[in-house]
């Protein structure tokens, strides 16, 4: 399954947006998934920082598990620095 | 800083001239937006890799303010945000983080509260166990070369510190609050 970012917005600060956005993609994309991995693309993406993303992969890791949540698109530094940061905690 | 009387009557105070209204973020939402806009000011002093290091550090210690001071402001809520060419500062009226912490962390030994949650993968949302966005400012201002300071209550904390940055310094550590300060500078 591949979700596109963008689609929860582009400017990804805070927490409690970063748990809003996880609350939809658990009961709206992947409450009847089948997919052994998922795929976040972050293209168009303008800022992320960890609190957010942090908040908003709780659901997937929990889903896939850490090893089969992936990541496309992670040219901005905000993102890919997030990222580093949330997976690698 | 030449608007230091106005940071230091309301820090200290919560007086309000129009130099703080005109910084003043009400919400999350109004501080959000006038990051987003800072990208304009700051285009051409970072390259492409710092320019969105600095503005998510900047966005994490904002949002800080509105995640750990809900039910702790000292009168209204929201931070201010000053956003100039060489500096940010952001600044709030609210619990500080020692009192934040304390609630969560029960031995602290004795460093300074500031210094442990920018090493330490904590929360002051008790029972939430994570936690790591100011370890990710810590490791930006390095990567970036730019300047940290940050203040609240008694306590001092200064990362990458030279002589400009502490003339600066110079000029806001007597003001005193129990709520945080944070200033980054490049």
């Amino acid at each position: 399954m591949i979700i596109q970012v963008k689609k929860f917005g582009t400017t990804l600060i805070s927490r409690p947006e970063g748990r809003d956005a996880a609350l939809v993609l658990k009961n709206q994309f992947l409450v009847n998934d089948k997919s052994k991995e998922i795929t976040f693309d972050f293209s168009d993406i303008f800022l992320c920082t960890p609190s957010w993303l942090d908040e908003f992969l709780i659901e997937a890791i929990q889903k896939y598990g850490k090893e089969n949540v992936k990541f496309a698109n992670t040219t901005n530094s905000s993102v890919k620095a997030s990222i580093e940061v949330v997976i690698n905690s | 800083m030449e608007n230091i009387s106005h940071l230091k009557n309301w820090y200290e105070k919560g007086i309000r001239s129009e130099f703080i209204e005109d910084n003043w973020c009400r919400t999350r939402a109004d501080f959000n937006a006038r990051l987003a806009s800072y990208y304009n000011q700051l285009v051409k002093r970072f390259n492409e890799e710092c320019i969105f290091l600095v503005l998510s550090s900047i966005g994490e210690v904002g949002n800080n303010c509105f995640d750990h001071n809900l039910g702790y402001w000292q009168d209204e809520p929201g931070c201010l945000f000053i956003r100039e060419d060489q500096f940010s500062l952001i600044v709030d009226r609210g619990q500080g983080i020692k009192s934040s912490i304390q609630k969560v962390v029960s031995k602290m030994a004795n460093s300074s509260s500031i210094e442990f949650v920018y090493s330490h993968i904590i929360s002051g949302r008790a029972p939430e166990k994570r936690g790591n966005g100011l370890k990710f400012v810590k490791k930006n201002v390095f990567q970036c070369g730019i300047s940290l300071y940050v203040q609240t209550q008694k306590e001092r904390f200064s990362l990458n510190a030279d002589k400009n940055f502490n003339d600066i310094i110079n000029n806001i550590e007597s003001i005193d609050n129990s709520g945080v300060l944070t200033l980054f500078y490049w």
